[in-house]
């Protein structure tokens, strides 16, 4: 116990466990704030798990650098449940601000979403660290949404049948290859990043 | 700063590692897509400053992951040793990042404007957008850097790109709402993307006095940021100064945007002065050499051909009747006068129709709806005064787009009547004597509204 607590706190746990309280608070004043409109819709499922993803890549990073594979202990059995948990915590805190709020349709796109951008920015950490985690996510996140007119469309649901065919984060929440491609990616990016981490030059993962 | 520190930094900015990123947003934003269609020359100006959404982000959160290096690194306190204020050496850090920035964003301007040269058959380029995206550059630059270096962290980065885009798209969303203020986001057009109007260089003014109010804010936070070393007071002095007028400059602008208004040649800001109304821009029209001419502006000479010879397919059956139109011309929207055309793209992907109005009507219609919209007005100078009447018209338009061989519009009201389309498929098989008989007799009284389905034969 006493060694996983100490793992979480090298990887500045803390702060990523506040940066998703913040995520928490976001979700649920763009709910309130929002107009429920095809574009509104679609930046948020867009922007707020991109911020959960992010910081979950963020967190891959390590503060021993290299010297940390030399431990005796079996690190996979520490990164795979410290990420899995931040992404679990992240969802929860989708869910938990959007209860109510157009059914749980849009919950599910928030949290595969969040899936999708967390396997993106998994699996970029091990290319080009922790630091650098989330440019793939945010890259892909935006070029889905430079795919959609910004306001022609009225309804989610409407536009979600109109996107293109790779850009899975904006199809509709009933989309089964959205959601396959999600989990895939997920799983990868938690096998890669748990088995070897991020790939982190000395100093970067501050 | 020295030109040594700034070829080192040149060489190792992450920018370098991103350009392929940054290349494939501007591919697939609004600005590479375009690239194939109809160029005009005001449409290509307003796609340099939409690449800005797709590559604003993540420049601006590859400069603040670049800004925190020396704090990541536990360098700082070395640093202080060294004769160059910690503010002198993050200018340099900035200016190189800004430098790749400004390098890349250049040859986005050159392949669009490159490009757009060897299509476009009417105007020359419009200076205002890319202006304001080289202005946005450093700005984010300056943004990201003062957020980056003074939240040190590996979680700064990632929160700024987010950060960006989503003021983008909220200023997208504002603007679109008619709230002004939204107009400031640097991917808001800064002219009128029409080849019919002047375009007031006001919105493009003020966009560019913000710009650089935040460049000023973000550099000067980071000078006051920067401490630690021994003249650090003359630092601070320059880096408030330098805040003060950034602050000065924003708020100048926000001041600025809120007194505006919004007509066809764009926004216009009172302060500028100017002229009230927009400026129509003088043009020759191009016209078909067709039995029905038709007349576009010079922008659209591309698609003159095959859109005359659409719509002489049309009006075959009706040309040279009495009352029957002689002449089509392209208008701008606003002056929907009858005999207005709206000319789109009718090219092999037959998707969406954009109208030279599309610009400022988000309800451009689809090329099966275009088609309808032009047998309607081929057969009716008044809608129908009742329903009867309107089947009537609704029936001979569709005898008129199933003869040109286009498809059917599945939302034209009445065109999915059985009784419309049995009138319709009645009217094709009749004799064509008997046919040009009783549209010489009956097509004036039917452009009136004055003939029912059942007076059809």
């Amino acid at each position: 116990m006493r060694l996983a607590l100490l793992y979480v706190r090298s990887r500045h746990s803390a702060r990523a466990v506040a940066g998703l309280a913040v995520l928490l608070v976001a979700t649920w004043l763009w709910r309130h704030l929002s107009d429920g409109g095809a574009f509104n819709v679609a930046l948020m499922i867009t922007t707020l798990p991109l911020f959960g993803a992010a910081i979950v890549g963020a967190s891959t990073g390590s503060a021993f650098g290299e010297s940390e594979k030399t431990a005796s202990y079996w690190l996979p059995i520490l990164r795979v449940p410290h990420l899995a948990g931040l992404v679990v915590l992240a969802a929860a805190g989708l869910v938990v601000a959007t209860t109510g709020w157009h059914g749980a349709t849009i919950q599910w796109l928030l949290v595969r979403n969040l899936i999708l951008f967390t396997g993106l920015a998994l699996l970029t950490a091990r290319v080009l660290g922790s630091g650098l985690a989330w440019v793939a996510a945010v890259g892909y996140g935006i070029a889905a949404m430079l795919t959609v007119p910004s306001d022609h469309i009225p309804t989610f649901a409407q536009q979600a049948s109109q996107v293109t065919r790779w850009a899975w984060s904006l199809h509709a929440a009933t989309d089964r290859e959205a959601a396959v491609i999600a989990t895939i990616l997920l799983l990868m990016g938690l096998g890669i990043v748990g088995s070897a981490g991020a790939h982190d030059r000395p100093g970067d993962a501050t | 700063m020295s030109a040594t520190l700034l070829r080192i930094e040149l060489r190792r900015n992450t920018v370098v590692l991103l350009l392929p990123v940054l290349a494939a947003l501007v591919w697939f934003s609004p600005t590479g897509r375009h690239l194939g269609t109809l160029a005009l020359w005001p449409d290509r100006g307003i796609d340099l400053q939409n690449a800005l959404q797709g590559m604003g982000p993540l420049f601006a959160g590859a400069a603040a992951w670049i800004a925190g290096r020396e704090r990541r690194r536990g360098l700082e306190e070395l640093l202080t040793t060294t004769p160059r204020s910690p503010w002198t050496r993050l200018l340099t850090m900035w200016a190189a990042t800004t430098a790749w920035g400004v390098l890349f964003y250049v040859g986005v301007v050159a392949v669009v404007f490159g490009t757009t040269a060897l299509q476009a058959t009417w105007g020359g380029p419009a200076l205002w957008p890319p202006l304001v995206g080289l202005l946005t550059m450093p700005a984010l630059a300056a943004l990201g850097f003062a957020l980056g270096h003074g939240l040190p962290s590996r979680f700064t980065p990632a929160l700024v790109a987010v950060g960006v885009f989503v003021v983008f798209s909220l200023g997208i969303v504002a603007s679109h709402g008619g709230q002004s203020i939204g107009d400031l986001a640097p991917i808001v057009p800064s002219i009128a993307g029409s080849v019919w109007y002047a375009s007031r260089p006001d919105l493009g003014l003020v966009q560019a006095v913000c710009l650089l109010g935040v460049s000023g804010v973000g550099l000067g936070v980071l000078g006051l940021s920067a401490d630690g070393w021994h003249g650090a007071r003359r630092v601070a002095r320059a880096a408030v100064l330098l805040t003060a007028l950034g602050i000065a400059l924003t708020g100048a602008s926000v001041a600025l945007i809120n007194s505006s208004q919004r007509d066809d040649g764009g926004v216009r800001v009172p302060f500028f002065g100017g002229a009230t109304s927009a400026a129509p821009l003088p043009y020759v029209p191009v016209c078909s050499a067709t039995p029905l001419p038709i007349c576009v502006h010079p922008a659209y000479r591309a698609e003159l051909r095959e859109t005359a010879l659409l719509l002489n397919r049309l009006a075959a059956p009706v040309l040279g009747l009495p009352g029957a139109p002689d002449r089509a011309a392209q208008q701008p929207v606003g002056d929907g006068g009858s005999g207005t055309i709206q000319v789109g793209q009718l090219g092999a992907g037959r998707t969406l129709t954009v109208l030279p109005i599309a610009l400022h009507d988000p309800s451009a219609p689809s090329e099966p709806q275009w088609v309808s919209m032009m047998a309607m007005d081929l057969v009716a100078t008044t809608p129908g005064q009742s329903d009867a009447t309107f089947k009537a018209q609704t029936a001979l338009a569709l005898y008129l787009v199933r003869r040109a061989g286009e498809p059917v519009d599945a939302q034209w009201p009445f065109a999915q009547d059985p009784a419309v389309q049995a009138a319709a498929r009645r009217f094709a098989v009749l004799r064509p004597g008997a046919r040009q008989h009783w549209l010489r007799a009956h097509y004036w009284q039917l452009r009136q509204g004055n003939v029912r389905l059942e007076d059809l034969p």
